[in-house]
């Protein structure tokens, strides 16, 4: 079945059987291997991607169901090579990530987070991440880089940071 | 890899009454709303269905309206984080038993992929959204090969009124909010539906006595179901509301909580829900 | 260098998703295999039918044990309990066999590989599995270790009698029983230490190539010990010259002990690229994984403490039935007496211990290791008797610890079972920790909790944990079969730049970082001019992967030397340039010189330049700045550490709440604090796993309920607080560095402490694991009738 989407700003088009997932698309025909799976049932989150501006788990999506929207990948969300973006950059300084296989649905996941809510609290970081599982960081560093972000966005709004 | 799910069919129908067609033609062809349960069941090999009829492109099944009279009428296909993001829901309904439950709801990408619609159909047992709905005496517009009818979300959640070949929600529509409401629950930890959880909603008389109540259990019976007997009892007490042991042949024990614990709990979460709601009636 | 928090390096690479794991390698001309998997816990195989299968669209191939039996051989288990008579399946080649790769007339486990498909594309695969029919002859399940040692259990293997794999012993049994029979305070406890799955977010993968011009294999695969996995499969697996087989793990998404075990997919995606001329690829599923990937823990245990009314323990004795599942895997024997057996004495001198182990077969998931495995449960026992003691006799749990820890000044210390504690200092480290908990006034946060409605608990863990795995004859006596050194290969360029390769296997532990900062403290060269090659056994000297918290003590070892014996080269040849005695050299951040003769200044790459030349150099000195260092540790490492929970009961509901947790942990010389950090937290959150909601749960069929994440939780970020973490130094003497293990140490004492504190919180002599609330809710309840 032809289907059209809109991968990382860039049209694609694919010929895929109705049950093809998002993900198989994405790794496999379009080879953004980026995206990770981890899992059969919607828990891991390792397959995060934005289909139309809001986080999803493209193992629950079939290709067929994306057709005509706009998806983003951690391939998408990237900078210049060797550049790392604000989050990414809180991520590395604080460890955020270990084996790194849960990474960039993590930070798929948190981009959304922040963009709703620019400066979350631990409690809100924490809730946000029930849709990623990770069995390395113990979440910790992940939480702390998020704070750090968002004490970033504080101080470029001029507000007093409590250290 | 992911699992992968056996060859079906695959529609994706431009209007409603092609897609009640296709889903009316054979027993095994289902609908698919945002596929966050579908898609599961047919990795897991647990459906098998001949063609799966994608509902994406009615968009007649969208967006959410309030009546003149209050009531929140809610496209079949609209999203749960779209109803939660919505101001004119948030200014009618939070905080309250909507949006805890909205909140409780699976994580950030399965509400942002769950539907209203899909929600009910797929009539989970620990749904905190169906919950919700209860004591929001909510019903849902359900059309068929022969036309529409209105079914009281409890009646198709209790199996009395199900959805036949064919039949699809195509709206939802919700009760004003009383004063105060709200749910509590336990979660399941792995799927993070409800174990246990209990929605209520309750006004307060002008001597601060429980004036109205409605009470819907989830998660800790075989389907969520409102607790009719509960309510009436309760109906006069002065807060904070005490929920005594419910019949304990409603409850159901499996390998993840006894039948006891449950019956237990539910009482728990109702008081809980009522000292959230109470707060918030008094605070309206 | 080494000590500073640099943030990994190749981090950046799995922040952007570029870094890539073994199920994004997808060659030109890949097939894809999929496995069917038995459906039976046990049963006779009388007939299989792939005839529908082989038509199918894109199907290249269907195999079945049938198809292989002369071509594979069986799978090997080169760790046999050491010092006892054990039965094992048999191999070719003398060595104990731990299964077959496709079942051979009988599956002996759900979740074990029956057949093979190869086809163009997964999709292909997955429908040519569905046409496979098989005719079992279902045959009698066991799943429970001590009904499997009954006469009237069904029997796995006909070269294993009574389904016992091993029963071994360590420690002074007639000693303790007559301990334990004088004692004035006898301490017992049932415990059930429940299995539980690794579940590393990558599952595992598989990518085998052929080429037919050379007849070279090369195998890209999820491995935390690439070099082992290599050695084993190409002698005694697939039987072709271990020189005609590469193996490349690029990068692993984790595996906690899973990934250093041989599976079928290994061999078979190589024999079957041979003979379709093609590479075959394959990738797990989660609920494959949770079928067939090893599990971890799975003890049942007597256990027995012995002390004095005053608090002075005289004997410790465990009698455990280890659970190993239907065969034997490549280690798992040997997790599941020694590192467990040898470890229950813990952090205490304790005049007399006994450790008993019946290795046993039955029809579930084979065992292997899971991370702090053998030693996790070696501290619950312990750690779970000592509460009981302190209670029994009324003194509080602390002091009862600090009486019996291992003094400081009485290091090294011999364990009586086996290990020789190299040095620690575990009174302070659990001082530290209640100073951080806030011990001295406990009862008044008890109080506090009280007053809202809420049951706060205080639990204890000390630990001593055998890492840096590990001095190769020692391993030997313990049944290993093969060394437990590491490697390092330090090639200095002409430019001075350096490639650092080492033999050692990330699975997430910053490697690439760590091991670069090693070679930068010695060299005293900066960090960008070190490149560090790894996981690929054309590029890397040999290696013995990352297991048992070695990595950076065993592996930092070899580099650390490797750079030592570079700069004393340097050293020689800069003084010969220099026509000065070599103690007249002086060198400080990558500059050469001579003191009071500023003429005389080289740089490190001046010297490398040099040497790369090869021109006038002093007389027998060879050219280029090579070396390659194979370091065998002296002994095993202790790292040892206390730790603290802080729970709080919900009264009404039995949900607990982590509310603090402090953890001391002392793992030597640290290389890199925010590396360990990473290390700690993660490892306290899997103990919190098994504490509060983990366990593989089989039903009396042998089918796994829990075979995905909707039945098995692990640990969210919801779950529990920011932890608050310190540590003490106490190096070891048995490295350069006086590193200790890190990786899995914070595991062994995390469940432990969590379980002690809602016993404390719920004053009740035991409850057990996972314990959810509605454990807690029913102890509250029996506590009301009571």
């Amino acid at each position: 079945m032809r289907t059209r989407l809109t991968v990382n700003g860039v049209p694609a088009e694919a010929d895929v059987e109705p049950r093809v997932l998002l993900v198989d698309l994405l790794r496999d025909t379009l080879g953004l291997t980026g995206t990770k799976v981890g899992c059969d049932t919607g828990q891991c989150g390792t397959c995060v991607v934005h289909v139309n501006g809001v986080s999803a788990k493209s193992c629950a999506i079939l290709a067929v169901q994306a057709e005509g929207t706009e998806v983003t990948t951690i391939e998408g969300i990237n900078g210049p090579p060797g550049e790392l973006n604000p989050l990414q950059a809180a991520l590395h300084a604080m460890h955020g990530t270990q084996c790194g296989f849960c990474t960039p649905g993590m930070v798929l996941s948190l981009t959304e987070l922040l963009r709703r809510t620019p400066r979350p609290t631990e409690d809100q970081i924490r809730t946000w991440l029930t849709g990623n599982l990770c069995r390395c960081t113990g979440y910790h560093s992940v939480v702390r880089a998020v704070l750090r972000v968002a004490a970033e966005a504080d101080e470029q709004a001029g507000l007093a940071v409590p250290r | 890899m992911t699992m992968i799910p056996d060859i079906f069919e695959y529609v994706a129908p431009a209007s409603l009454a092609e897609a009640i067609e296709i889903l009316g033609a054979d027993p095994d062809n289902v609908p698919l709303a945002g596929g966050n349960g579908l898609l599961t069941m047919l990795k897991r090999g647990e459906l098998k269905p001949t063609t799966v009829v994608d509902l994406r492109r009615l968009d007649v099944l969208r967006g959410l309206a309030f009546t003149a009279d209050g009531r929140l009428r809610v496209g079949a296909l609209t999203t749960l984080t779209e109803l939660v993001d919505d101001p004119r829901v948030q200014a009618a309904h939070l905080p309250g038993v909507l949006g805890d439950a909205l909140a409780a709801a699976g994580d950030v990408q399965a509400r942002n992929r769950a539907t209203i619609g899909g929600t009910l159909a797929s009539a989970a047992p620990g749904s905190d959204v169906s919950a919700a709905l209860l004591v929001l005496d909510a019903t849902a517009d359900v059309m068929g090969i022969n036309g529409s009818r209105v079914v009281p979300v409890a009646a198709l959640l209790d199996g009395s009124a199900k959805l036949g070949p064919g039949e699809l929600i195509t709206a939802v529509d919700l009760s004003p909010a009383e004063p105060g409401s709200a749910y509590s629950r336990l979660a399941n930890r792995a799927t993070l539906h409800a174990l246990c959880g209990v929605a209520v909603t309750v006004a307060l008389g002008a001597d601060g006595t429980v004036s109205r109540c409605r009470i819907a259990a989830t998660g800790s019976m075989r389907h969520p179901r409102r607790l009719n007997e509960l309510e009436a009892s309760l109906i006069g007490t002065t807060p904070p509301v005490m929920v005594p042991p419910q019949a304990g042949r409603l409850f159901v024990g499996d390998r993840l909580a006894s039948a006891a614990y449950r019956r237990a709990m539910t009482s728990r979460m109702a008081e809980r829900a009522f000292a959230s709601a109470v707060t918030r009636a008094r605070n309206a | 260098m080494l000590g500073r928090p640099l943030p990994p390096r190749e981090d950046v690479g799995f922040l952007r998703g570029e870094a890539k794991f073994t199920a994004d390698h997808t060659p030109p001309g890949t097939l894809h295999m999929a496995l069917l998997r038995s459906e039976h816990g046990h049963a006779r195989i009388l007939r299989i039918d792939t005839a529908r299968a082989a038509a199918m669209p894109g199907v290249r191939a269907v195999l079945t044990g049938a198809d292989i039996a002369d071509k594979l051989m069986p799978l090997p288990c080169v760790w046999i309990p050491g010092g006892v008579e054990s039965h094992f399946p048999p191999h070719p080649y003398g060595v104990p066999g731990a299964g077959f790769v496709l079942a051979q007339e009988r599956v002996r486990f759900i979740g074990e590989a029956v057949a093979a498909v190869v086809a163009e594309t997964p999709y292909q695969a997955h429908d040519a599995i569905n046409e496979i029919r098989i005719d079992y002859d279902p045959l009698p399940v066991v799943v429970d270790p001590r009904e499997a040692l009954t006469n009237t259990a069904p029997q796995l293997h006909d070269a294993v009698p009574g389904n016992l794999n091993a029963y071994w012993t360590c420690g002074d049994k007639d000693g303790t029983d007559a301990a334990i029979a004088a004692a004035e305070v006898v301490i017992e406890l049932d415990i059930v230490n429940q299995r539980t799955i690794n579940n590393p977010i990558e599952p595992r993968a598989a990518v085998g190539e052929y080429d037919a011009a050379t007849g070279d294999y090369t195998l890209h695969v999820t491995s935390q010990s690439p070099h082992n996995h290599r050695f084993l499969l190409s002698a005694l697996v697939l039987g072709i010259p271990f020189n005609k087989l590469r193996l490349i793990a690029t990068n692993v998404g984790g595996s906690f002990g899973s990934k250093g075990y041989l599976y079928p997919d290994m061999p078979l995606v190589l024999y079957l690229a041979k003979e379709l001329g093609q590479p075959v690829k394959w990738v797990d599923t989660r609920s494959g994984l949770m079928r067939s990937t090893v599990q971890g823990r799975d003890h049942t245990q007597k256990v027995v403490l012995a002390g004095t009314r005053d608090g002075q323990i005289t004997a410790v004795r465990c009698t455990s039935w280890s659970n190993i599942g239907a065969y034997p895997s490549t280690i798992g024997p040997g997790v599941a007496t020694s590192v467990m057996g040898r470890s229950i004495t813990g952090p205490y001198a304790i005049p007399h211990a006994f450790a008993e182990v019946h290795v046993v077969f039955t029809n579930v998931v084979p065992l292997g290791a899971q991370r702090g495995s053998g030693r996790a449960e070696a501290n619950y026992l312990m750690e779970r008797l000592v509460d009981r003691y302190a209670a029994q006799i009324g003194r509080d749990p602390a002091a009862i610890r600090l009486q019996n820890m291992v003094p400081r000044e009485k290091f090294p210390y011999d364990n009586g079972l086996g290990w020789i504690y190299d040095s620690g200092d575990y009174a302070t480290a659990l001082r530290l920790a209640l100073t951080h908990v806030g011990y001295d006034d406990i009862e008044e946060q008890r109080d506090e909790a009280r007053e809202r409605g809420r049951r706060l608990g205080v639990g204890i863990a000390s630990y001593v944990a055998v890492c840096g795995i590990g001095p190769s004859t020692r391993m030997s006596k313990e049944g290993m079969l093969g060394g437990t050194w590491e490697s390092a290969n330090i090639r200095v360029h002409p430019t001075g730049e350096i490639a650092l390769t080492i033999g050692s296997q990330s699975t997430g532990q910053s490697h690439e970082t760590v091991f670069a900062q090693i070679a930068a403290d010695v060299l005293q060269i900066g960090m960008d001019s070190i490149v560090v090659f790894r996981s690929d056994t054309q590029k890397a000297p040999y290696g013995q992967g990352t297991y048992g918290s070695r990595s950076f003590s065993v592996g930092g070892s070899a580099v650390h030397l490797a750079a030592t014996r570079i700069m004393t080269k340097m050293r020689e040849a800069a003084a010969y340039c220099f026509e000065v005695d070599e103690s007249d050299v002086d060198y400080l951040e990558g500059v050469f010189s001579v003191p009071d003769q500023p003429e005389k200044t080289k740089t490190f790459a001046d010297v490398a330049m040099t040497l790369w030349y090869g021109w006038s150099l002093k007389p027998g000195m060879e050219p280029m700045l090579e070396e390659t260092v194979y370091f065998d540790p002296a002994d095993f490492n202790y790292p040892f550490g206390s730790h603290v929970a802080v729970v709080e009961i919900d009264q009404d509901t039995g949900e607990i709440d982590v509310v603090k947790y402090v953890a001391v942990d002392d793992c030597g010389t640290v290389g890199n604090p925010l590396v360990v950090q990473g290390q700690v937290e993660g490892s306290i959150v899997h103990g919190l796993g098994q504490a509060l909601m983990e366990a593989a749960r089989f039903d009396a069929d042998g089918q796994l309920l829990t075979d995905d994440l909707r039945s098995y939780a692990m640990p969210r970020a919801t779950d529990m607080p920011f932890f608050d973490l310190d540590r003490t130094v106490t190096p070891s003497p048995h490295n350069q560095m006086g590193a200790k293990g890190s990786g899995e140490t914070a595991t062994v004492p995390a469940a432990t402490a969590i379980s002690n504190a809602i016993c404390d919180a719920l004053g009740v002599r035991d409850i057990p694991m996972p314990i959810t609330p509605e454990k807690v809710w029913r102890a509250l309840q029996e506590r009301r009738t009571s």
